[in-house]
């Protein structure tokens, strides 16, 4: 396993102890899109980008109103949180650790 | 044969990392938790920590990188053994040093064969919580064992407290690690962004 992907795994641990002792400053919504993509980039090679139209398709944000859903995203990319690739201004994401 | 190697061969960063981080933590304990517990008039100070953070490394190091982390870990327990406990290297110490490298991967094992994954792609689990769960586990195996090795050491009259306060003080430890390590990430974010 890579670093990356070992440095990953214990930051999606942080950030699980962080929301369940109620230290988080995510909205619910905001937690669903990161919970979602961490799902989804556990499956995948962690440095790979995934389309928002996967987040959205994901069970934990299916119910999501769009507005809600892409207002979230802006949310996380502003703060950090998510990354985009470097040639793009949105429609990859992946989680920034 | 060679998977076996492979499993536990040798990595200097993960040496590096795992060695200093157990070391550290272990400063911590002796410095700051030990003298606070001698204040405080805990008799069985001299053999248990109601805080050992080192712990927290054993179950997080094992969780992080498996096998490889059971030699920097069985060398940072034997440096941090020799340097503040009997000085010299002795059966009984060797033996000490034995258990507490192998609570937490034995614990990992058992949970394992039960079933259980403790893996982030379990997304049935609070992850976490699992952890602290495996260190509990592993806080009963270390607790056992130091008690079977030490007892000729410790007042009879202090054994069922010292085991008390290795089971608090193990799973008390890999609990404050994860917040220490979950507030530095915090910190780190925030000056970031």
């Amino acid at each position: 396993m890579k670093d990356l992907e070992r440095y990953a795994q214990l930051r999606r641990v942080l950030r699980d102890m962080e929301d369940d002792i109620g230290l988080s400053d995510y909205t619910v919504t905001e937690k669903n899109i990161i919970s979602a993509l961490a799902h989804l980039q556990a499956d995948r090679d962690s440095e790979e980008f995934v389309a928002s139209k996967e987040i959205k398709a994901h069970k934990l944000c299916s119910d999501i109103p769009n507005p809600s859903f892409f207002r979230a995203l802006k949310n996380l990319l502003s703060c950090g949180h998510l990354a985009l690739p470097a040639d793009r201004k949105k429609g990859l994401y992946r989680l920034e650790v | 044969m060679l998977e076996f190697f492979r499993r536990f061969s040798f990595n200097k960063e993960i040496f590096a990392m795992v060695f200093i981080a157990y070391c550290a933590c272990y400063f911590l304990v002796e410095f700051l938790v030990y003298p606070v517990q001698m204040a405080v008039g805990l008799p069985q100070t001299n053999y248990a920590s109601v805080l050992f953070l080192p712990h927290g490394i054993r179950v997080l190091s094992i969780w992080l990188y498996k096998g490889r982390a059971v030699i920097p870990l069985f060398c940072a327990h034997l440096f941090i053994y020799v340097l503040f406990w009997l000085g010299e290297v002795s059966l009984t110490s060797l033996a000490v040093v034995f258990v507490g490298t192998f609570c937490a991967p034995v614990a990992f094992i058992l949970v394992g064969w039960i079933g259980f994954d403790v893996s982030v792609r379990n997304t049935e689990i609070v992850h976490w919580r699992s952890i602290l769960a495996v260190g509990f586990i592993a806080s009963v195996i270390n607790s056992l064992g130091n008690s079977l090795f030490l007892s000729p050491y410790i007042e009879p009259a202090l054994h069922l407290a010292t085991v008390a306060t290795y089971l608090v003080g193990d799973t008390l430890g890999v609990f404050v690690l994860l917040l220490i390590l979950l507030l530095g990430f915090r910190l780190t974010r925030e000056y970031r962004g």
